[in-house]
């Protein structure tokens, strides 16, 4: 990175060349105070409050930092009389509209206005406007409550809206001292993830559910990973008197979690961690007495179904017993019950619980792991090729980086989907095909004579396949996103694109570069009238240098031209596969063949975390399948329908009650960390599987400590070797390498023959959708995590048509 | 939505911007002339005609003072109060009319004829202080030629 020279206040500091001098202070020490000014959001300049003196005739105003790139040589001040006679001016004008209600706002004490006006403002107001902005409170949608009366109107909500999710939901109405927050109709439709709420820096937007729970300084804050999509965000998980009451991606005073997602989170990391305290909890272990499931003491029930699972074994052998685990638990546990089934039980029927829209692991790995991406690659690469899926619904921080690629990057989006996707509006090409049929694609890319073939297969024209195969061709660095929809060979033969679509010429690709910057440039300046309007809403960012999601950020390149994100649809499914809870690895049984084996191969089933019989299509028919079994032990949060048909239930914890690590979709290890004590008498999924063992005689060495379960994975998975807890803690999200692909191993003729064999299978008379967006975000939130949503005592009241069934919120005064 | 000579004034005023969006200030004065106000139908079916968001029309329509969202009088009397029509009295010519019309600022009168409003400067410091009816200025108004004037339209 390049560092320029600038002198603040008579000292010397290196910066990096192009940033802002508000970050470029910050790096040095030097806090100027801001409210309009956000990390990753556009510049807006309103609240001047950053206001410095640069030293130059040129200049001879104050300027604000916010807007200003450091060039070297720069000499700055930002501590004269004159700048702060203007800061505290500026507070002053801000609070003669604020009608300081701290003591019963629920931001006061990680309020930002608060805190600039006790470093930088006066002790007094000498003015109050004669009309005050007298727009009442209100609550402007299920999660968002709006007091305009304390904004400042700093617009970061409205950017955040607009920038990070593009949404649009909130904007400002009127203008001066009349400004409030609001929309068309006073109701905000939107995905709800509420990152307005979290970038606002006074009470004028509060969580619904968290308004009046808590104090700031009442909580403690705990920085943990988001155990809902496969992304793996981080966030601050808050607890007051052992209750989990929010969980924000940064908190008032601008602390983060550190993780992977800048300051961002989705409605489900936000809005579901309810479910922690249901009353639906499971909160002490029950056997089955006949009919009834009866409270029973861990001893008895561990014993038990020590007993029960030997007895199974010693009949039937073990490959007659399952193992199930839910693709959403952590490494330690599914760990342990990978190690429970091959060294206790001896069977090798073990597998993590997915469908088919879960991510074909095993054709991915097939042939070792193709270069993975995260989430900093797609944000510096030079094209996105999204296949399948819609991550703006399923992985929204996958979304996000897109989306800020696009915009703030200009890179190059290329869609290829079944289904509609608000990301299309940020696509150059989006291209609707059959469902089903997005396999055709890759044959496409592979072999450009196949591309009429292709094209006619996805119900589509040969051209825009042969657009997508252009660009792909002719850019430097491609980061591969896809969904479920891309199965069996065609992701075996993914990492041959790398050879055949190979860039013919670097130079050729700089300059095809180049051209489309240039393009949009000129599409953005056009004056036609029949000219779209530019997918890239900075299309001077090749003139100006555009400052990183964070501060001193490098672009992350990956070696190979093509980098490949996998959305898996838990947020542990990388991880099980990882952990060896793959049937196919050790040639067992698959989740679903154990499931429909009930009673007949299999005559017990330990069911860890999953609701199978809730997620099944039929769940009577899985019912059935189940009262088969001689022997069911499930160990769940919730009393779900599997658990009611279960022999002996053991209550497990959440994810916010046990520590353990997580591998994302980008297969970085993050660490999850305890946040409340254990509800009830549940207890951690590994350790009760420890315990089991422990009875079965096969101790595992644990003593009670999940550090000694991830020592157990760093001694044996491969590219765990070396971590630690401690070391996760300290260093964040790190990633594990799996042994790369080796493409001469890869049989191209035998691939490309299944890969065409399955093209032919697909149905052709299925109908394009050529339709509009039309699911509400909510809904289909639902259908994604049935369990959670269910359990969740806020997004099932998600209102679907209008103000009507509005979700009641506990007021105060009641 | 508007009547035909509208519609294709609407489409005149697209051709003038390089994007459609551009053409939401002379629309929103259709709208207005058209219906009185800016309806809520006006709202959504400029945004859809102009590859707009409702939200962002709502914007644009809530900032520009000249744009109603509520129904107005036939006749919008709008007194300038900026600095040199408020140094020339324009407080005492608000307060004529609202006592003759028996309606408070942003108020209309209960026949639906008359809307007072008060603006910011309207341009004429020189012949301040000036009240604006609908287009037309009125410059240098005294009491007595606001009665004139309301008498006419009335």
């Amino acid at each position: 990175m390049e560092l320029v020279k600038i002198t603040i206040n008579g000292q010397e500091f290196e910066a990096p060349k192009g940033e802002l001098l508000i970050e470029a202070a910050e790096m040095a020490g030097i806090y100027l105070p801001r409210f309009c000014h956000y990390r990753g959001l556009t510049a807006q300049a309103s609240c001047r409050l950053c206001v410095v003196r640069v030293d130059n005739p040129k200049i001879p105003k104050l300027q604000t930092a916010c807007t200003m790139p450091v060039s070297d040589g720069m000499i700055v001040t930002t501590d004269s009389e004159e700048i702060e006679t203007v800061r505290a001016s500026m507070i002053e004008f801000l609070l003669s509209n604020h009608p300081v209600d701290c003591p019963v706002c629920d931001r006061a004490g990680e309020c930002e206005l608060q805190d600039q006006t006790y470093g930088f403002g006066e002790d007094a107001i000498r003015s109050q406007y004669k009309d005050k902005e007298t727009q009442l409170e209100r609550q402007i949608s299920p999660f968002i409550y709006n007091d305009p009366q304390r904004c400042v109107v700093c617009k970061r909500c409205t950017r955040v809206c607009e920038e990070w999710m593009d949404e649009f939901a909130i904007t400002t109405i009127n203008r001066g001292s009349h400004t409030y927050i609001g929309s068309y109709n006073g109701w905000v439709e939107c995905s709800d993830c509420g990152n307005c709420v979290d970038v606002c820096p006074t009470g004028t937007l509060l969580h619904v559910p968290y308004k009046y729970v808590a104090r700031p300084w009442d909580l403690k804050q705990t920085p943990t990973i988001c155990n809902f999509c496969s992304d793996g965000c981080s966030m601050l998980a808050g607890s007051r008197s052992e209750k989990l009451v929010r969980s924000v991606a940064r908190d008032g005073r601008g602390r983060t979690a550190g993780g992977i997602n800048p300051d961002f989170l989705c409605a489900l990391g936000r809005y579901t961690i309810d479910a922690v305290h249901h009353e639906d909890r499971i909160d002490r272990p029950m056997i089955r007495r006949g009919e009834h499931l009866v409270p029973t003491t861990w001893d008895d029930a561990l014993s038990y179904i020590a007993k029960r699972l030997g007895e199974v074994k010693a009949q039937h052998g073990g490959n007659s017993i399952g193992v199930i685990s839910a693709a959403r638990l952590l490494n330690e546990d599914q760990f342990t019950l990978k190690k429970f089934a091959a060294e206790v039980l001896e069977t090798k029927n073990a597998d993590f619980y997915h469908d088919e829209d879960e991510i074909d692991l095993a054709s991915f790995f097939k042939n070792g792991s193709p270069t993975i991406a995260t989430q900093k690659h797609i944000q510096s690469a030079d094209t996105i090729l999204l296949i399948g899926s819609d991550p703006n619904e399923e992985n929204p921080l996958t979304a996000f980086s897109v989306r800020w690629a696009v915009r703030r990057k200009s890179a190059r989006l290329l869609m290829v989907n079944s289904v509609a996707s608000r990301l299309e509006r940020q696509a150059e090409i989006a291209v609707r095909v059959r469902p089903g049929s997005e396999n055709a694609l890759i044959a496409a890319l592979l072999d450009e004579n196949l591309t009429n073939e292709a094209a006619d297969v996805m119900g589509t024209l040969a051209e825009n396949l042969k657009a997508v195969r252009q660009i792909v061709l002719e850019s430097e660095k491609v980061v591969v996103v896809f969904g479920d929809e891309l199965r069996g060979a065609a992701l075996e033969a993914l990492p041959l694109l790398e050879s055949v679509l190979a860039t013919p010429d670097p130079e050729a690709a700089a300059a095809a570069r180049k051209a489309y910057l240039d393009a949009q440039q000129r599409l953005a300046q056009s004056t036609q009238s029949t000219a779209k309007p530019a997918i890239n809403e900075n299309p001077y960012s090749n003139i100006t240098p555009q400052p990183t999601l964070e501060v001193g950020d490098e672009p992350v390149r990956s070696a190979t031209k093509f980098s490949y994100l996998p959305l898996m649809r838990y947020s542990n499914s990388l991880g099980a596969f990882q952990m060896g809870m793959d049937a196919l690895q050790t040639d067992g049984m698959i989740a679903q063949a154990m499931l429909v084996g009930g009673g007949q191969a299999i005559k017990a089933l330990y069911i860890a975390g999953e609701d199978v019989v809730g997620k099944a299509e039929e769940p009577k028919g899985m019912k059935h399948l189940l009262s088969r079994l001689d022997f069911l032990v499930v160990q769940d949060m919730f009393m779900t329908q599997t658990a009611r048909q279960a022999h002996v239930i053991l209550p497990t914890t959440s994810f916010a009650e046990s520590q353990g690590t997580q591998t994302n979709n980008g297969s970085q290890v993050q660490l999850v960390r305890r946040a409340i004590p254990p509800v009830g008498q549940a207890r951690p999924d590994w350790m009760i599987t420890a315990s089991i063992a422990k009875m079965m005689g096969k101790d595992f060495g644990y003593q009670g400590a999940v550090k000694n379960a991830f020592k157990a994975i760093a001694e044996t998975v491969p590219g765990y070797g070396g971590l630690t807890h401690n070391r996760l803690a300290n260093e964040g999200a790190i990633l594990v390498e799996m042994p790369s692909v080796d493409v001469s191993q890869l049989n191209r003729k035998d691939v490309m023959d299944r890969l065409n064999a399955e093209i032919a299978r697909v149905n052709r008379h299925a109908i394009v959708n050529l339709g509009e967006l039309r699911d509400k975000a909510g809904s289909r939130l639902h259908k994604r995590y049935p369990l959670i949503t269910r359990y969740s005592n806020i997004l099932p009241l998600h209102p679907t048509n209008g103000k009507e069934e509005l979700a009641k919120v506990v007021m105060f005064p009641a | 939505m508007f009547s035909p000579e509208n519609e294709k004034k609407i489409d005149e005023y697209i051709s003038h911007y390089p994007v459609k969006r551009s053409a939401i200030l002379p629309a929103l004065h259709i709208a207005q002339i058209e219906h009185g106000y800016v309806t809520d139908e006006d709202v959504q079916y400029l945004a859809r005609r102009l590859d707009m968001r409702v939200n962002e029309v709502e914007e644009v329509v809530t900032f520009y003072s000249m744009y109603s969202r509520k129904p107005m009088g036939e006749y919008k009397l709008q007194v300038c109060r900026t600095i040199s029509c408020h140094i020339a009295g324009c407080d005492k010519i608000t307060e004529h009319i609202s006592d003759k019309l028996g309606i408070k600022v942003n108020e209309t009168t209960p026949d639906g004829k008359f809307t007072l409003q008060e603006v910011e400067c309207l341009g004429y410091c020189d012949l301040a202080p000036v009240l604006q009816v609908n287009f037309d200025y009125h410059e240098q108004i005294t009491p007595e030629r606001t009665d004139e004037i309301i008498e006419k339209l009335k």
